[in-house]
């Protein structure tokens, strides 16, 4: 049975910076988005190939659910690469372990290809970029209000009469479980990314490693399930990171941007 | 009990016992949207995404019992 380990190995070193496995897994998968988004884009037409409906499609998809998140098509445009850039990367880096051939490869320290996101370093960068971002853009909008958002201290100068002092204590312990809960995003949305793909991997493994005959037909159902639960993560990655997103930046605008048009359509027809 | 068997009977019961709550959360979310589809077929479209959004919500608190025992056992 192949050993199973939390920690990344590490392949070769360049200078005081070690390169583990994960980091080559996420070059590897850049390589081959731009590789795809080149083979692509060289032959984009206006009746499109196969490959340009797929990249269109999930352009579209996104740009549906980034008007309905930040409600103006404007904002919603320049975001869109963001996202759009974090869902196909994980896409494609959540099905590594699918590719032949170089998941043989073994030195005597363990495997040198491995998922990147089968390593906790992986999914935890990625949601210290958003929420960052998130925060960093918050502040940088308006610094009193968007501190003001989770430690609330602006009821205590409202006070008039003692029962309002009540009042502002409970406001403040709500703003207190609000930077509880920022903290909890930080959790959830990296261990739920690692959790799945890593036990996808793990589950492959111990079912292959039961004996000598399960090594062959009877994985292929869990590798399919591993297969999908990486396409699910990956979509529903992105959407969380959207909605935390415009959430942490809507909460310091004054008054939510929307124009009429964009605004999601209700299906009133055969009703 | 020695630590070897102990560190197997927290890891199976981690996930075990963390199992419970997210299962019977994601029957609900998959009866309910269901029902939903069912009155009415045309918006099966808008909800499946909100579904497995929903699923993948319900389903995080399982993962971190997972992610538990996967540090309990190879950590």
């Amino acid at each position: 049975m192949q050993e199973i380990s939390l920690q990344a190995n590490t392949i070769f070193e360049i200078g005081e910076i070690a390169i583990s496995t994960s980091m080559l897994g996420s070059a590897i998968t850049t390589l081959i988005i731009i590789l795809i988004g080149l083979l692509t884009v060289r032959k984009a037409r206006i009746i499109p190939t196969k490959a340009q409906i797929i990249f269109e499609g999930i352009i579209n998809a996104f740009m549906d659910l980034l008007v309905s998140a930040y409600g103006s098509k404007k904002i919603a445009r320049k975001w869109a690469p963001f996202y759009i850039t974090i869902f196909v990367f994980l896409l494609i880096a959540n099905q590594f372990a699918i590719i032949p051939i170089i998941n043989s490869i073994v030195t005597e320290d363990g495997l040198v290809f491995t998922t990147p996101t089968a390593n906790f370093s992986q999914p935890i960068a990625l949601t210290i970029m958003v929420l960052g971002i998130a925060h960093f853009l918050a502040l940088a909008k308006s610094p009193l209000k968007h501190i003001d958002n989770f430690i609330k201290i602006s009821p205590f100068f409202k006070i008039k009469k003692p029962s309002d002092f009540g009042k502002a204590i409970g406001t403040f312990l709500m703003g207190i479980s609000d930077l509880i809960a920022e903290v909890a995003k930080l959790v959830s949305l990296s261990a739920r990314l690692f959790g799945n793909v890593f036990a996808g991997e793990v589950m492959v493994i111990v079912i292959a490693g039961i004996t000598a005959y399960t090594q062959y037909i009877i994985p292929l159902p869990f590798i399919v399930l591993s297969i999908f639960s990486g396409l699910v993560q990956a979509y529903v990655f992105a959407i969380l990171s959207i909605q935390f997103m415009a959430g942490t930046i809507k909460s310091v605008e004054d008054e939510p941007t929307k124009d009429i048009e964009t605004a999601p359509k209700l299906q009133t027809e055969n009703l | 009990m020695d630590i070897e068997a102990v560190r197997l009977l927290a890891a199976g019961l981690a996930v075990g016992l963390g199992a419970i709550g997210p299962g019977i959360g994601e029957g609900i979310v998959a009866g309910k949207t269901m029902e939903a589809m069912g009155r009415n077929p045309e918006i099966s479209d808008s909800i499946f995404p909100k579904m497995i959004v929903s699923m993948a919500i319900c389903e995080s608190t399982a993962i971190y019992a997972l992610v538990v025992a996967l540090i309990i056992l190879f950590g």
